[in-house]
This record gives structure tokens, C-alpha cells and sequence, in this order.
């Protein structure tokens, strides 16, 4: 009886999750709207993550540098290097903003 | 998207992210008020954790800023990067809603800290503080590259609330989809992981809020070059 209790909750759970992200559609535009959309956000995410991973490569490579060469400056470096990914991250993250405005804030499908 | 709330439960009319930042505001206030009320010259227990903070921000506020200025904006700074804190950690409660992840919380304190450093720009310099916006040549025939250096510069400036509250915003509702996707992928053990990583995106980016605040008003306050 718990057992289906927790199955029901899940499934309840991932209907209304699901229904929430696929609001079903039956209008052409609109499906055609969230195809390219979809698209979009799955190569605009992934250039975005290549571009701040080669950035963060670049920063982790002079912070190990500087550390073999000098071990002493090593706790001031992970800081500033933290935030310094913190900064590129959000790079990123503006890509994410952008696409979940063209998901959810629909700009173009009243 | 939206999961349940406590105090969306108990207030319905109120949205989730205004309860739950007064709840924040309350929950600050009482750790002071209870700290004040047991100042003591020898600290123990919450006072050593609260002595702790301050004077991690006062030294952040006064290597960012300066010597000069740097207590005067301790207040500023301190309450951002703890209010932000604070809102940014009710959002691994289970239960709780993170402020931050509602784009009203974060530009409500993005837009007020670029009125504050433009204002203090201009009470420190005066007129004067127009020509941070000139660009570093300074010369009869330079004016054209003056004109453009302003309309630039001030593009910049206005770049910055939007860059920090997006910033906040994006890395904490972010982290709300990728609980959120975990939780119906893999629900046992996976999101641990992702919660450790979430209370470190959580601490820096108040940080991060704090310390560009800052940077942001020492450049305004220091002379132009």
C-alpha cells in the first residue's frame, strides 16, 4: 500500500513537472517554436560550456604554474582563482538565462 | 516548476519569495539582536562565529576599497553579502524557497548599488566625477574620442546592475533546475553531490555580489586618471 502510495506520488509528481515544461501543444507554430528553441538552447548551451571551460583551462593552468614555481602564494591564488571562476561561470549562466527566457517567457508565441 | 512552500502554504496570497526573504530579514535580526544581547569581552559560542564574519568583511571592504572609505561602506557591504547568504542557503532547505532564484530579489539590491556608487561619485568629486567617464587622453583635440569614450564608458555602467543581478539570479535558479531535473532523474543519492556544489555556488556568489559591489564604489570614490 505504501509501496503504490510513493509510485502514484512520483508519477503525480512527474506528470505535473512534465506537463508544466511540454504544455501540450497542438498548434503547428508553437511545436515548431520549441523545436527550434530546443535546438538553439542545446548548441548556444554547449558553445557557451566550451568557451568557459577553455577560459577556466587557461586560469587553472596559470594558478598551477604559479604554485610549482612558488608553493608559498598558493592559499592567496585559490581565491582570487575561485572567483575568477565564479566570474566566468556566469558567463554561462547568461547563456542559461537567455534560454530559459526563449522557454518559459515565450517572446514570440502569445 | 513551482514546488510547495511552507509560508506559501500559510500566506497564499503572499508569493514565496517575499515571505521567505522576510523570513531572512527575521532570522538576521534575531542572531543579531541575540548576539548584542550577550556581548561579552571573552567570546563564546554564536559571538565567535559573528566576530568571525565581521572582520572577514571589514578586512575584504578595506583591501577592496581602501583605508579611507572602506568602513563607511562596511554596512553596505556586510548586508549584502549576508542577507544574500542567508537567502541564497534557504534555498537547500527542503521546504524552502531561495529569494535569490526570483529575478524582483536580486534586482531590487542590484539597482540600488549602482545608484549608490554613481551618487557617491559625484558627492566625493563633484563635477569632477564626469571625467571618470573621459577616457585617459585629455587634450583640445581628443574631444571626439571624449564623446565616444563617454557614450562607452556609460554603456558600461549600466551593464553592471544587469550583469549582477542576472549574475545571482541565473546561478541560483540554475541550481534550483538541476536539483529539480536530478530529483526526477535519480532521486537516492546523485544530488548529494550537487548539493555540496550548490552550497559552494551559494557562498560565492554572495561573495562575488560583495566584492564587485565593492570594486564598483572604489572606482568611483578613488581620482580619476
Amino acid at each position: 500500500m505504501r509501496k503504490l502510495f510513493v509510485v502514484l506520488l512520483a508519477a503525480l509528481v512527474v506528470v505535473l513537472t512534465a506537463s508544466a515544461v511540454f504544455a501540450a501543444e497542438s498548434d503547428p507554430a508553437k511545436l515548431n517554436y520549441y523545436g527550434w528553441a530546443t535546438a538553439g538552447a542545446l548548441i548556444g548551451l554547449g558553445a557557451a560550456a566550451g568557451g568557459g571551460g577553455a577560459g577556466m583551462g587557461q586560469g587553472l593552468r596559470g594558478i598551477l604554474e604559479g604554485s610549482a614555481r612558488n608553493p608559498g602564494v598558493t592559499g592567496k591564488l585559490m581565491t582570487l582563482f575561485i572567483v575568477g571562476l565564479a566570474l566566468i561561470e556566469s558567463l554561462v549562466i547568461y547563456v542559461l538565462v537567455f534560454v530559459l527566457i526563449t522557454f518559459y517567457a515565450n517572446p514570440f508565441v502569445k | 516548476m513551482e514546488a510547495p512552500t511552507f509560508l506559501h502554504m500559510i500566506f497564499p496570497q503572499v508569493p514565496a519569495y517575499v515571505s521567505y526573504s522576510w523570513l531572512a530579514m527575521g532570522v538576521i535580526i534575531g542572531v543579531a539582536i541575540a548576539v548584542k544581547g550577550s556581548l561579552k569581552m571573552v567570546p563564546a559560542g554564536i559571538q565567535n562565529v559573528v566576530e568571525i564574519l565581521i572582520e572577514f568583511l571589514r578586512g575584504q571592504a578595506l583591501m577592496s576599497i581602501g583605508q579611507h572609505w572602506g568602513d563607511k561602506f562596511l554596512p553596505l557591504l556586510g548586508t549584502l553579502f549576508i542577507y544574500i547568504l542567508v537567502c541564497n542557503l534557504f534555498g537547500l532547505i527542503p521546504g524552502f524557497e531561495s529569494p535569490t532564484s526570483n529575478v524582483n530579489v536580486t534586482f531590487s539590491m542590484a539597482i540600488p548599488v549602482f545608484f549608490i556608487y554613481q551618487f557617491m561619485g559625484f558627492k566625493v568629486h563633484g563635477i569632477r566625477y564626469l571625467e571618470h567617464f573621459l577616457g585617459p587622453i585629455r587634450s583640445i583635440y581628443a574631444i571626439p574620442f571624449m564623446m565616444f569614450m563617454f557614450v562607452v564608458e556609460w554603456i558600461t555602467h549600466l551593464a553592471r546592475p544587469l550583469t549582477l543581478g542576472v549574475r545571482l539570479f541565473g546561478n541560483m535558479f540554475g541550481k534550483h533546475l538541476l536539483l529539480m531535473v536530478l530529483g526526477i532523474l535519480a532521486p537516492l543519492i546523485v544530488p548529494v553531490a550537487f548539493l555540496c556544489l550548490g552550497t559552494l555556488v551559494s557562498v560565492l556568489q554572495a561573495y562575488v555580489f560583495m566584492l564587485l559591489t565593492a570594486v564598483y564604489i572604489a572606482g568611483s570614490v578613488e581620482e580619476s586618471h
